[in-house]
């Protein structure tokens, strides 16, 4: 199964690193 | 061919046959529980290592799951935001991923549900990887493999294979039969095999 968990690792997901930033700044507002 | 090593597994089956618990797989130690034990004090810089250690995952698998950007990032907040909000209630010597996890798939699964009932068109998205110039062969099969199964079925895959849940741990986590999920299990790994197959030849 370590190809499946690799691809499911490897499948792009768009944007993460900007809502990575935008989700910071929320949660750090909320807090 | 098996492509991905899918042939005469069982749904009880994972990575490395795993059966540790969810805290000793992801190695969930001090750190953890001492940055959980931090951000209830008031530290932001504890709650930035909380979610630095577990918002790349819980975004990957909102996205898995719904196959939409925009609404893995509004997921992904959301169940932060809810962790902040119950900061003070969460019993730390329990691990922060599952209670995380817990709400970013049953938030996911209900979205992609919510889609399907409107009827919009699915998984756009999982077309573009090599249009972007992002990463293909594999894990743009699995993407693709993975967008033809049910929100559900995508979610127990995710879950088990992605988040290295064992089936009892997925069953607690989505309030299921165990059997529930090991049917969800086996019939995902099912219908990605042939996909997998056909794509790889």
């Amino acid at each position: 199964m370590s190809e499946l968990r690799n691809g499911l690792l490897d499948v792009p997901a768009p944007g993460e690193p900007a809502a990575h930033g935008r989700t910071w700044t929320t949660v750090r507002a909320a807090f | 061919m098996d492509p991905l090593g899918l042939r005469g597994r069982t749904s009880a089956d994972g990575p490395q046959g795993e059966t540790r618990s969810y805290s000793r797989r992801v190695g969930v130690g001090r750190d953890e529980r001492a940055w959980v034990r931090g951000a209830q004090a008031g530290s932001v810089s504890d709650l930035e290592a909380l979610f630095k250690l577990h918002w790349p995952r819980a975004y990957r698998a909102a996205y898995l799951v719904c196959h939409d950007s925009a609404a893995a990032e509004d997921i992904a907040q959301e169940a932060f935001l809810a962790a902040v909000r119950a900061l003070d209630r969460f019993d730390r010597r329990r691990p922060f991923g599952p209670w995380l996890h817990r709400i970013v798939v049953n938030r996911a699964i209900d979205w992609s549900r919510a889609r399907t009932l409107r009827a919009e068109v699915e998984l756009h998205e999982t077309a573009a990887p090599t249009e972007t110039g992002l990463p293909s062969g594999n894990s743009r099969t699995v993407a693709s493999a993975l967008a033809s199964l049910s929100p559900e079925h995508r979610a127990v895959i995710v879950l088990r294979y992605l988040l290295e849940y064992t089936p009892g741990e997925i069953a607690d986590l989505l309030e299921l039969p165990r059997g529930t999920v090991n049917s969800r299990l086996r019939r995902g790994l099912d219908a990605l095999e042939p996909r997998l197959r056909e794509e790889v030849r």
